[in-house]
């Protein structure tokens, strides 16, 4: 398996496992950020540790797109949320394994591996998805 | 640019027609707008001592070619980008450099030439499609959709009341012979539209359009020698988002807090302004930017827009000239559009769209991650 971004998540050992965010936790007042970032933006200190957000959060909106912008390896229609995680981090994230009319604001989500595509060498290209718990 | 010291006038402004020129270059677009501009300060290119030019899309060099069509003075032209606000930004430099007293009169010059359809916002620097485009997240009706949906949750805003935006929108539309779209539409015509993303319809998007706008700014002094009743761009300030510790936030920038600043400046509040424009590049833009102006209470922007608050006639008339929504949104110039109403508006030279008495009139402009706030008194 290839991220379809490297960087910003972490891929499981085996293809039923979870991905874990990447995010940044500053060592002097505790935000937290994703994706990582090296300046503090609420204390300005430089240098943030890389840390494992957690795998679960709540919707704290959404929209259900009925068209597919360019380019995009997503079929319409498809739920987008932000995703708010304890550490009080906004994830952008589609929603899988849901009925799109039955997203709502404050719905509780866990992170899911999806296979987006295969690259040319036949690697599956995998991404982060959130879905209802 | 603060109102302290020096006032700044809109001497003159000008548009070309929003719409699709497919025959026309974007230099057609901006000589047409700024002809109509120096027409309407009454000056000549000869006395314009600085060009900017806000734009997008447009080449480089696009402000050059532009200022290059209306003769060859030598005076110095800047290319600006702020997003969609591109040619407010540009017009806040101009008015800081003349109250700087570099320069007596600058002209700002906005414009683009889009294609048909959703922006394509997904590619990388490199030009590959970035994580955000292959996933289907860079989608800018997405955007407000996702604020209207969040205020549906918090405060029961409903969906027709982000489609009567539209429908307001489209009736301003149609009486302003520079709009796109001078028809009207039905709220059942906006929300039986096809979905684009929830609660967002086809009809409740801006289209995309080709088209220039043009603002002659000088000094109160130079403005003497020309008009006897200026109108002033008495404060113009901008702002990127501001980072709250432990708060998910959703927003281009921090409107609320950029319009408290420049109230403060303009020694005006919320109650003092006649007419507004604000960024409907969506329907939400307006139902959020009316609470967040201060025209009615946070929550309430929905009921406000609902009950025609934001009519011609009511009591905070908003994007008489149609807005982005019927006007159009050519990206570059939609900013000099909005100064171009509002100076129309607070002259008495609206014709139809005439609001009663207007004396200070407010500008919301939104680009991607940055905004501008304005105010223009008599």
């Amino acid at each position: 398996m290839v991220p379809l971004r490297g960087g910003i998540f972490r891929i499981p050992e085996t293809a039923d496992g979870k991905p874990v965010l990447l995010g940044s936790r500053c060592p002097e007042c505790g935000a937290h950020y994703f994706p990582q970032r090296y300046i503090c933006i609420a204390c300005g200190h430089e240098g943030l540790d890389q840390v494992e957000l957690s795998g679960r959060g709540k919707v704290w909106t959404y929209t259900i797109a009925g068209q597919t912008p360019p380019g995009s390896l997503i079929e319409a229609p498809y739920a987008l949320a932000v995703v708010e995680l304890p550490e009080k981090v906004a994830i952008r994230s589609i929603l899988t394994d849901v009925d799109v009319d039955a997203v709502r604001v404050g719905m509780d989500v866990e992170i899911k591996l999806v296979k987006m595509k295969e690259d040319d060498d036949g690697n599956d290209v995998v991404s982060y998805m959130f879905r209802p718990v | 640019m603060a109102n302290d010291g020096t006032r700044v006038v809109v001497l003159g402004v000008g548009l070309h027609p929003f719409g699709r020129f497919p025959e026309k270059s974007t230099s057609d677009l901006g000589r047409t707008a700024a002809l109509e501009a120096m027409k309407d300060a009454g000056v000549s290119y000869r006395d314009i001592q600085a060009g900017f030019c806000g734009r997008v899309v447009a080449s480089t060099g696009v402000g050059l070619n532009i200022f290059e069509e209306l003769g060859s003075t030598g005076i110095p032209v800047t290319n600006v980008e702020l997003a969609c606000a591109s040619s407010s930004r540009a017009a806040e430099l101009a008015a800081t450099a003349i109250k700087a007293g570099v320069y007596d009169m600058c002209m700002v010059v906005g414009v683009e030439k889009m294609q048909r359809g959703m922006l394509d916002l997904g590619r990388s620097s490199g030009g590959g499609m970035s994580f955000a485009g292959a996933m289907g997240m860079a989608l800018l009706p997405g955007e407000y959709a996702m604020q209207a949906r969040r205020h549906m949750a918090l405060y029961g805003s409903k969906p027709e009341h982000f489609a009567q935006v539209s429908v307001k929108s489209h009736r301003n539309g149609c009486l302003n012979p520079y709009a796109q779209y001078q028809v009207q539409l039905s709220l059942e015509e906006v929300m039986n539209s096809r979905m684009i993303a929830d609660p967002i319809t086809l009809y409740q998007c801006c289209p995309t359009s080709d088209g220039a706008s043009a603002v002659i700014l000088c000094s109160e002094e130079a403005a003497r020698r020309y008009t006897t009743k200026p109108v002033y761009l008495t404060v113009s300030m901008g702002a990127t988002p501001i980072y709250t510790p432990g708060e998910v936030q959703l927003s281009e920038g921090p409107t609320a807090w950029l319009a408290r600043k420049v109230y403060e400046k303009a020694g005006l509040g919320p109650e003092d302004v006649d007419v507004a424009q604000c960024h409907d590049a969506f329907t939400p833009g307006e139902v959020l930017t009316v609470e967040k102006l201060g025209f009615c209470k946070e929550g309430e922007g929905g009921v406000f827009v609902w009950e025609g608050n934001t009519e011609i006639t009511g009591k905070k008339p908003m994007n008489t000239d149609g807005g982005l929504l019927s006007r159009g949104h050519p990206m570059g110039a939609t900013g000099g559009a909005m100064i171009t109403e509002i100076v129309r508006q607070l002259r008495g030279q609206a014709g139809p769209r005439q609001v009663a008495n207007a004396k200070v009139g407010m500008i919301h402009n939104a680009g991607v991650g940055g905004i501008q706030v304005s105010i223009l008194t008599t």
